[in-house]
């Protein structure tokens, strides 16, 4: 079994199901050196993300999945099946598991039957509903579980489960879009950096505007732009959204995204769902929309490299 | 209206377990049984001289899902399941043990919303080297219904966090196979086949992967069945996995050549629960037989470093020696002397555990 810290030497295939995924693996593989590090995409929808997008963040794929099955039943089958080409005859040492999706559980089975360590990322985090079973199955298939929240640390241990490290590699992700010269990109679109509002969410935009800022309507973590919503390049997505003035949206990756680049966000959740361990996080519930959601002050950016961190403990052990 | 129950069974360790369920199911009117064979395992010899000798009914429904890496018969096990349940649905998807059709039926059942129950859960080695632990995990957290076969199991699935109130312990269901057909199999004297006496030989079997598809381990396992066989006479079926890896170890023609040593396919139930409960003692890496031995009083030392069986080593006949040949050796000769622990039978081990199933399914 693989111990934190050999994994330095050993190679790690990330499972990228989503643009933030994208972003995690890229943000890794710029700490470690990048041909230890390679991704297998699962794309559910075609929009989430292309070679284009993984050549930005120097990535290389091993393999890529657009899920021919229409039902969830037959999706999971190709994707156990999937899984098994990409594990099979080089396996990587480590799988890096981020956001759960439906190519979560399948990819964690597969993994750990062939030996593989699995580590999570957002280990402890809430998943999409339809989900939540199989994302507390893939956290106990793990070994090493990583925590962007302490929260999410707590609720980990209990599941029953050990937090080896807190980190939030998301914090940075803003980073990645740093080549970007705002005025010239925004001014295209008629937007001043930090003069807009940017509401993100897969699919039929969210019913919210923000007082005091246009808003910009951008997919969600699967790419997945709805009506009237520009379909962005992964670069291009993360360059709007981080360049707002205020991000509302229903994933809270996104959000811990956005608070990463000191920018203020609320998070859309159904009101029945716990979010009194999201702290200072302002929470729109679901069933008010369509409402109007006045910002909050620009908050402080969250001190600590969540990078570092993690490829420090996946480096030295510590 | 009648519970619409399938039963789900492909390798040859769920058959035993599968039959007094069915067997039960079918007397009973509050149920539509259905028995749906994965064809994990399509081998005459592993697969249909089983059914005749458990009295099992021909499947409703075969998968053919055949041999191929774990991922591959998961992946073919589900879709076939996922396109059975949209055909035929049904209230209950019961599925047993730890077998890649095991998860692969759950996995199919909780994509397409139909409740599992699992029998045979909670069982934990926490060997997580072993495919068959990873199956059980996964099916167990997929399950609406759990049954344990004794409390350990129980207090494996709370340490996990399984809801207490999902979980039922009714005993081991392989035991109701087992109380079924041993007067039969004992009557037929199987062991004057091989010209040999009750309590004077040995049963070996070994199958797992991580015993035979390594050499050194599989060059010990030899060399403790030789070792064996130099103080009675060994009964030595052969998995078609253990066959294939001694081909390939260019071993098998040296080992039928052993004296003492009797080399034969995979044997039928009736005739191996005959020799079993005869033989003066058994060696394996098997689960199921580490509970039928404590059933029956049979010493049985376990070639593994751990089990997911431990009542049999705490109140049975079982102790895991590994691939120690001197720890081997010294229980066999304990054995040979009759001063080996003699062990009980673990609470519900009674051959009462199917109707104990239903009424839960009942609800």
């Amino acid at each position: 079994m693989a111990q934190a810290g050999d994994w330095c030497r050993m190679e790690l295939l990330a499972l990228v199901s989503t643009r933030l995924d994208l972003l995690r693996a890229g943000l890794l593989a710029g700490a470690l050196t990048r041909d230890r590090l390679q991704v297998a995409c699962y794309l559910r929808y075609r929009s989430a993300f292309d070679p284009a997008d993984l050549e930005w963040l120097g990535l290389t794929a091993v393999s890529w999945l657009l899920p021919t099955q229409g039902e969830p039943s037959g999706r999971t089958a190709e994707t156990v099946a999937w899984a098994g080409e990409c594990l099979g005859d080089k396996p990587p040492h480590v799988l890096l598991l981020g956001d759960t999706t439906e190519a979560t559980l399948p990819f964690a089975l597969t993994a750990a039957k062939c030996g593989v360590t699995v580590a999570c990322l957002e280990a402890g985090l809430p998943g999409p509903d339809d989900f939540e079973r199989e994302r507390l199955i893939a956290e106990r298939l793990a070994t090493f579980h990583i925590s962007p929240l302490e929260q999410a640390a707590a609720c980990l241990q209990e599941e029953g489960l050990a937090c080896q490290r807190t980190a939030d590699l998301l914090l940075a992700g803003h980073t990645l879009a740093n080549d970007v010269k705002p005025a010239e990109f925004l001014g295209n679109r008629g937007l001043a950096a930090g003069h807009y509002a940017v509401v993100a969410a897969d699919g039929d935009p969210l019913a919210v505007t923000v007082s005091g800022m246009p808003t910009v309507p951008l997919a969600g973590p699967e790419g997945l732009a709805g009506e009237g919503v520009e379909t962005l390049s992964c670069h291009d997505w993360l360059a709007l959204l981080t360049h707002s003035g205020y991000v509302v949206s229903d994933s809270l990756a996104i959000c811990r995204l956005a608070a990463g680049a000191g920018i203020g966000a609320a998070l859309v959740a159904p009101a029945e769902r716990n979010t009194a361990w999201l702290g200072d996080l302002a929470v729109v519930p679901a069933e008010s929309l369509p409402t109007e959601v006045q910002p909050q002050e620009r908050p402080v950016a969250p001190a600590g490299d969540g990078v570092a961190a993690v490829a420090g403990y996946l480096t030295k052990g510590g | 209206m009648a519970l619409r129950v399938a039963c789900f069974a492909g390798a040859r360790p769920n058959f035993m377990k599968i039959a007094p369920l069915l067997r039960a199911l079918k007397q009973d009117r509050r149920f539509i049984a259905t028995f749906v064979h994965t064809g994990q395992h399509y081998d005459y010899a592993m697969s249909d001289v089983f059914f005749r000798d458990l009295g099992m009914p021909q499947p409703d429904s075969l998968f053919e899902i055949g041999s191929g890496t774990h991922a591959e018969q998961t992946a073919r096990t589900l879709a076939a399941t996922a396109s059975l349940i949209k055909r035929q649905p049904f209230d209950w998807a019961v599925v047993v043990g730890d077998v890649n059709s095991t998860v692969g039926v759950a996995l199919a059942a909780h994509k397409l919303s139909v409740p599992v129950a699992h029998v045979e859960a909670g069982l934990r080695s926490d060997d997580r080297r072993m495919p068959e632990e990873i199956n059980r995990i996964v099916t167990d957290h997929l399950s609406t219904l759990l049954f344990t076969p004794s409390a350990d199991a129980g207090v494996n699935l709370e340490r996990e966090g399984i809801d207490k109130r999902r979980v039922r312990l009714v005993g081991n269901i392989m035991i109701d196979s087992l109380v079924h057909l041993l007067p039969r199999a004992e009557q037929a004297k199987p062991w004057e086949e091989y010209d040999l006496e009750p309590k004077k030989y040995a049963i070996m079997t070994a199958h797992r992967a991580e015993n035979v598809d390594n050499r050194l381990k599989l060059r010990q396992l030899l060399d403790i069945v030789v070792e064996v066989s130099v103080r009675l006479p060994v009964i030595f079926p052969l998995h078609p996995r253990t066959k294939r890896r001694l081909i390939e170890l260019e071993a098998l023609d040296w080992l039928r050549e052993q004296p003492g040593l009797k080399i034969t396919e995979p044997l039928g139930y009736m005739e191996f629960l005959g020799l079993v409960s005869a033989a003066a003692v058994i060696l394996t890496d098997s689960g199921g037989l580490q509970e039928e031995t404590t059933y029956l009083g049979v010493p049985c030392l376990t070639l593994r470093e751990n089990t997911e069986r431990p009542v049999t080593v705490e109140m049975g006949t079982n102790m895991l020696t590994g691939l120690d040949v001197e720890m081997v050796a010294g229980n066999l000769d304990l054995v040979l002397q009759g001063r080996y622990k003699t062990g009980s039978v673990p609470p519900l081990w009674d051959g009462g555990t199917a109707p104990r199933v239903i009424k839960a399914l009942a609800g």
